[in-house]
């Protein structure tokens, strides 16, 4: 277990030393900003009768959900498995008191508080931005949070399925494509081929809708807590499967 | 004296059908054991293997009479290694690579990472880049990592590749203080000769993926003027049983 801690503090390490994660965060809070500069100036420009921003952080989620967190998942991702194993520098996380296993689930958890330090920081900027807008309900806010938080664990799956194309590349640069473009195709079946789509993992980055909603809608939550959970222990175990027997 | 390293017919074979074939060899607690053999002969792969880098199909090893397997974090933690090029993340500094490596150990004092830059004289580039270093000072750098928390059993590839004649004496020295002074063994790999007479007290010579002789650097010299004439006969021997 503490092998597990420690490996995971070692590759969030190696993670925060790369600015541009630091910039991808940037990026979107400029994105929030540059929607609320938006909808404050149509606001005044309708004096007042059109007022788009009445829940920033909800408002903006599915950038975060849909684009910004796989984004920085897939290249997260590639960072610690495909550029180490080109990079040559794996060996090091091989070559010490740890498992293998460890070490991929190492990875992948550092990978996660990536993750949620994102969505972390990007409920606060949305926050901050809502409350100069002078527009705040606490229990609304409160939701909101809950509802990333949420949001937090379909991130799993995308993870695991990063670390699976991962696992079968050549070369980091093809990792990163395939992981683009079979996530793409993901979310393109979601939209268009039902009801295929709606059971891929790639269709809950907005699960909290299912747990928030005013109603519970218990025989449909059951079925995609299954489905997801189904998807995480089968991209996990392929993941493993492969990289146990893999020589670095 | 009791077995730190013991292999036992080990077979590693990659996809291309190169590698290693039926090797079995021994490292006793205190020794040096030098692999000598020319290149593409095993030995990268010989300790790859024992390191967990690579999965072997045959054999068994064991490290501290323990099957490597089943016990490799216990045994791991008593390891240091630098197998072929040093592995460095290269935006990072010569201290914060030391110190991501201390971090699976759960750490080591810092005097600890500045003493082993120290003895490879890296100390006043501690905050440099590792990626802008030369390449001797990369193996340095691989080397103070393979130091750094005073292990047991040291398993060094090509140890000497790349530095300067100081260098290669220092690290002679490093390795036979370690021995003395801490008890340490070492698996070393080398395709020059001169250097492993100068530091192995045992020798192991590879031939196209084989052991072809293992004998102690003493007896190896009784017959033959230098180690690197032996290893010649060695070969000439081994090549004369192919053709009958
Ligand atoms: N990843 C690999 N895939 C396929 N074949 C490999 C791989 N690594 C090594 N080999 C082959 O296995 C054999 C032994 O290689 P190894 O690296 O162990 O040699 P070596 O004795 O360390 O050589 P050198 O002195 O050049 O370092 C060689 O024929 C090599 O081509
Ligand atoms: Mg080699």
């Amino acid at each position: 277990m503490s092998g597990l801690i420690l490996g995971m503090k070692n590759e969030f390490y190696k993670i925060l030393h790369r600015k541009k994660y630091i910039v991808l965060f940037a990026i979107g809070a400029l994105i929030c900003i540059g929607r609320l500069g938006g909808g404050m100036l149509i606001s005044k420009i309708s004096s007042g009768i059109v007022d788009i921003q009445t829940n920033m952080p909800l408002g903006m989620m599915r950038l975060m959900t849909d684009i910004l967190a796989p984004l920085i998942i897939f290249m997260a991702v590639t960072d610690l498995f495909a550029s180490e194993i080109q990079e040559d520098t794996l060996k090091t996380a091989i070559m010490a008191p740890i498992t293998r296993a460890k070490v991929l689930v190492s990875k992948a958890a550092a990978v996660f508080l990536l993750c949620a330090a994102y969505y972390i920081g990007y409920y606060l900027v949305c926050l901050i931005l809502q409350i100069i807008s002078g527009n705040v309900n606490a229990s609304v806010m409160t939701a909101a949070f809950g509802a990333y938080m949420l949001d937090l664990m379909p991130l799993i799956a995308v993870i695991g399925f990063a670390v699976l194309i991962n696992m079968i590349s050549k070369s980091p640069s093809l990792a990163m494509l395939l992981c683009i473009a079979v996530y793409v195709i993901f979310k393109y079946m979601e939209y268009y081929v039902s009801p295929m789509g709606q059971m891929l993992f790639t269709s809950y980055s907005q699960w909290h809708k299912l747990w928030m909603g005013s109603l519970l809608p218990f025989r449909s939550m059951a079925a995609k807590v299954g489905i997801l959970s189904g998807s995480v222990l089968i991209l996990y175990t392929i993941s493993y499967i492969i990289f146990d027997r893999k020589d670095i | 004296m009791s077995d730190v390293i013991s292999i036992s017919r080990l077979t590693k074979l990659y996809r291309n059908g190169r590698g290693i074939k039926n090797i079995s060899l021994t490292v006793e607690e205190g020794d040096i054991v030098g692999l000598l053999g020319p290149n593409g002969s095993g030995k990268t792969t010989i300790m790859k293997c024992i390191l967990g880098l690579n999965r072997f199909s045959q054999g068994e090893i064991k490290v501290f009479g323990k099957d490597l397997n089943d016990n490799f974090e216990e045994i791991m933690r008593e390891v240091g290694a630098l197998v072929e090029a040093p592995a460095i993340h290269k935006d990072l500094s010569a201290y914060q690579n030391l110190a991501l490596r201390a971090g699976i150990y759960g750490g080591v004092p810092q005097a600890r990472i500045e003493r082993v830059l120290d003895m490879v004289h890296l100390l006043q580039y501690k905050k440099d880049k590792a990626g802008r270093f030369s390449l001797g000072m990369k193996q340095r750098l691989g080397l103070a990592s393979a130091f750094l928390t005073e292990p047991k059993l040291m398993i060094l590839d090509e140890p000497v590749n790349g530095l300067d004649i100081e260098g290669v004496v220092e690290v002679r020295e490093i390795i036979k203080r370690m021995r003395d002074e801490k008890g340490a063994s070492f698996l070393i790999s080398s395709h020059m000769a001169g250097e492993i007479e100068k530091t192995c007290n045992k020798v192991a010579v590879m031939y196209e993926g084989e052991l072809i002789a293992f004998e102690t650097t003493e007896n190896a010299l009784r017959l033959h003027p230098s180690l690197e004439d032996y290893f010649l006969d060695v070969v000439k021997e081994k090549r004369g049983e192919v053709i009958i």
